[in-house]
């Protein structure tokens, strides 16, 4: 049965504005700040103007529901969840607990992965079995069309699509998946317009039962520049939550915020494309070494070593890669330099270089403000200070500074502003130990057989090297929530281990940091 | 006369005089035989170059002295304030065995109470069950208990009511090593290190744990480069414990080089500050002791060498300070060999 409501074009729709608490077994939370000015009306930049309105100046909102009315705003007028940033901050899911929690109301969800189809399991008389939804059709919708459909018994459940649910009262869905082994590559289209979909893990791999939040930048990599907006609902408080824009970079809007495993999101194409994702992945590591370093400082023999165990030995683990992007040098010819390490804002190469894999290693020099090469004719060109950083905004998620002081607990906040999507830095709290084969340890403490975090596996390689007293590692990891009780990324491990990794959003509060400097036992 | 003196002699005897044609065939038949000798010699020299080390120290001017750490940096004046160890004199030097067997490391998590399928690849070792692995690299001899559960955050005030104190988990890291049979020989309690991790901003405690940590003594002698320690965390649970052990047996007995003269090396090689000091003017010795290191920043050695441990604090021109170590090797011309 179709049922039609709008064209979900140009609707639009006045929202409620009222929060409550969620109770749920699911770890989660809820980002929530106002801008200092929203008093006085938040005014969005001109390019977010042109997609958060139409251009006869009306907010355009998502298709409204089945049976909702929907209220005109004023000319230019934005409803409160655009006024201050309000999103719900799900954290933890496996494939293998597979639960969705469905809070009282109506929610928005979506399926992960592929659903097993043997015994019917993948159809939505299984799926959503016990669901009171209190007369209340399920729905999905038709961007083709603009149409609203009803979900009937036999309708097959897939990926990337999403649904609409109301459930008269919290219940905990429990679908069957296929196993990791099984998955496919999901797929489908997406049209000029609102589209409902589905989230999607972009960085996942076959074997990993963790499903992980991913910044709407990375999720919606796939459709290239033809989408503008993705809009999540929040269960909790029955509103959307405030809308994520394409190309954005402030606080509310940005692009680098999260979106969610299990929940469905409007989506806003300029174009018609297919929305496809592959359920497998490889990565890229890098490592750059100096040896020789100008008068007056001294040569380091070991960093070539250290540098490349790392390198050769990640490369090898399961999903890396050594091909290009991937790339290891040192000061040979001068071809390590503080360029591949910077940003371009500050006239660095970074883009092309380490922020451009997703695992980057040095070996070399470092004090408390950054890292210092041996190339360039005068000092400026050979140090990398922090605020000369920016990583992750192209891809880099973890690094590695096998430097002294680089994270010195007097001056590690100076490096919070450098994450943009990196996740971490692990390094030396005091003078590093120079072993040569702390990189090849490192790695091999993240592979099979041991799996360690790569926190744990920098504690546990410096614990291997290190035979004096005095010597401390560091981590500095997003805490994505803020909430000290739990830390995120400094449990994060490699990639393709079958273990968790935590997406950090791309531009973090200050707060929401963890820092940990380890005596190592000599 | 030694052989290849004893070749040039009859060769060239053989040049001069064609009456030494008549002894042709056993001239042809000495410098066979001596060049088989001079090969064999060579060989056997080589060998023992690779496999072993020479013995007792014969004359140590003539090799370099240096320290075993890199990145040292010189001080122009010393001051010694502590009392110098004696000399034993002489002192043993172990051969080192790290490797462990498959079936070692079975035994070992038995004992820890870890059984499930063994996980390995190549050298390196895992064994899984709750929420803990065992693992081991059976060519170095390094083991790692480690509980995989991720620990949460607590607050300053719940830290310090459930943390243990010092005291409590050095007896928790003892029961725990003896209730599992693990404790190694010769293993000596050393000392207790935490730590500590903050969130926020500004910067509040999150978590803290306890490092209780051993250190292996050989006849009174410290192994500089093996270590054992048992982390406890909140609620005195044990979170991970790391050992690196050398198992040894003797090898030779070795002359050993003063403390004084252990203390002019040390003047040449430089110390390695810990710290910046830029401009280094002087380096008070505070603490100096002999010990046994199996291990250099450049890998494994395959002896644990006797070496003088200095330790002290470097001043620098402009007020600033940083504590300073130098490890020098008390059988110089073996450790000059083997790093």
């Amino acid at each position: 049965m179709k049922t039609e409501v709008n064209n979900g074009k140009e609707a639009v729709l006045q929202v409620p504005f009222h929060f409550c608490i969620r109770s749920s077994v699911i770890r989660e939370c809820r980002r929530l700040f106002a801008l200092a000015d929203t008093a006085g009306g938040y005014d969005p930049n001109e390019h977010e103007r042109s997609i958060l309105f139409t251009k006869d100046g009306y907010y355009r909102a998502p298709p409204a529901l089945p049976g909702d009315t929907q209220k005109v705003l004023g000319q230019w007028d934005l409803p409160g969840t655009e006024l201050q940033l309000s999103e719900e901050m799900v954290q933890l899911a496996t494939l293998s607990s597979g639960s969705i929690q469905l809070l009282n109301g109506w929610n928005y969800i979506s399926f992960p992965k592929h659903l097993n189809p043997s015994g019917g399991h993948n159809q939505a008389v299984y799926v959503f079995a016990g669901v009171i939804t209190a007369g209340h059709s399920i729905f999905y919708y038709d961007s083709s069309t603009g149409l609203w459909i009803s979900v009937t018994p036999s309708t097959v459940i897939k990926p990337l699509v999403g649904y609409t649910i109301y459930s008269a009262g919290p219940f905990t869905l429990n679908p069957d998946y296929l196993l990791p082994n099984q998955q496919t590559n999901p797929y489908t289209n997406v049209y000029s317009g609102w589209n409902l979909i589905g989230y999607f893990d972009p960085m996942g791999n076959a074997n990993d039962d963790y499903l992980h939040a991913a910044m709407a930048r990375d999720a919606m990599a796939p459709l290239g520049s033809d989408w503008s907006e993705l809009i999540g609902w929040d269960a909790a408080t029955q509103q959307y939550e405030t809308s994520i824009i394409k190309g954005s970079d402030n606080s509310i809007h940005s692009e680098y915020r999260l979106t969610f495993p299990n929940k469905g999101y409007w989506l806003w194409m300029n174009a018609n494309r297919t929305l496809a994702y592959s359920v497998t992945h490889t990565y890229y590591c890098s490592a750059e070494w100096v040896r020789d370093y100008p008068p007056p400082e001294a040569d380091l023999p070991n960093t070539e070593a250290d540098a490349e165990g790392f390198f050769d030995t990640l490369k090898y683990s399961t999903y890396w890669s050594a091909n290009s992007p991937s790339f290891h040098i040192g000061d040979d010819n001068g071809q390590a330099k503080a360029i591949q390490w910077m940003d371009p804002s500050y006239g660095g190469q970074d883009q092309y270089f380490i922020d451009n894999t997703n695992f980057a290693y040095f070996s070399g020099h470092g004090w408390e403000g950054g890292i210092l090469f041996g190339y360039g004719s005068t000092r400026q060109e050979q140090e990398l200070w922090y605020y000369e950083t920016i990583w992750g905004n192209t891809r880099v998620d973890w690094i590695a500074l096998g430097s002294c002081h680089s994270l010195d607990q007097s001056t590690y906040n100076s490096w919070k502003p450098s994450f943009k999507g990196l996740h971490s830095i692990v390094g030396w709290d005091t003078l590093g130990y120079g072993h040569e084969d702390m990189g090849q340890l490192f790695a091999t403490y993240l592979k099979s057989p041991y799996r360690m975090s790569i926190w744990e596996a920098w504690k546990q390689a410096a614990d291997d090297c290190v035979h004096a007293s005095g010597y401390r590692v560091a981590v500095l990891a997003v805490d994505i929530d803020g909430n000290p009780t739990t830390r995120e990324c400094v449990d994060d491990h490699i990639y393709g281990q079958g273990k968790q990794w935590f997406s950090p959003q791309g531009k973090p509060n200050s707060d929401e940091f963890y820092y940990e400097s380890y005596n190592c036992v000599p | 006369m030694n052989f290849i003196t004893n070749l040039i002699t009859v060769y060239h005897n053989y040049g001069r005089n064609k009456m030494a044609f008549p002894y042709n065939k056993a001239l042809i038949l000495v410098i066979v035989i001596v060049c088989i000798g001079v090969a064999g010699i060579t060989l056997w020299t080589l060998g023992e170059t690779i496999h072993k080390v020479t013995t007792g120290v014969s004359n140590i001017s003539d090799v370099e002295i240096r320290g075993l750490l890199k990145g040292t940096r010189n001080v122009p004046e010393f001051v010694v304030a502590t009392s110098l160890p004696a000399a034993p004199g002489k002192m043993m030097v172990y051969e080192a065995n790290r490797e462990i067997t498959e079936n070692e490391f079975n035994n070992m998590a038995i004992k820890l109470g870890i059984s499930g399928e063994n996980e390995r690849v190549g050298e390196h070792i895992a064994v899984r069950s709750d929420s803990y692995m065992f693992a081991a690299d059976l060519s170095r001899g390094v083991m790692t208990l480690h509980n995989e559960t991720p620990q949460p955050g607590y607050d300053g005030a719940y830290l310090e009511k459930n943390l243990p104190s010092d005291g409590e988990a050095r007896k928790i890291a003892d029961t725990f090593l003896d209730s599992h049979s693990i404790r190694p020989e010769e293993s000596k309690f050393y000392n207790i290190t935490h730590n500590v991790g903050f969130s926020g901003d500004p910067p509040q405690k999150t978590s803290e744990s306890i490092n209780v940590w051993y250190i292996h003594n050989i006849n009174g002698y410290r192994v500089y480069t093996d270590k054992m320690y048992v982390q406890v965390g909140v609620h005195g649970l044990v979170q991970h414990m790391f050992v690196e052990w050398t198992g040894y047996k003797p090898y030779k007995e070795y002359n050993i080089i003063t403390p004084d003269k252990a203390l002019e090396y040390l003047k040449t090689n430089g110390v390695l500050i810990q710290g910046n000091v830029k401009d280094p003017k002087q380096a008070t010795v505070t603490d100096v002791a002999i010990g046994y290191i199996g291990e250099t920043q450049s890998g494994n050695l395959p002896y644990l060498i006797p070496v003088y441990v200095f330790e002290g604090v470097v001043q620098g021109t402009d007020g600033t300070s940083a504590t300073f170590y130098q490890w020098i090797p008390a059988t110089p011309e073996l450790a000059a060999e083997i790093t």
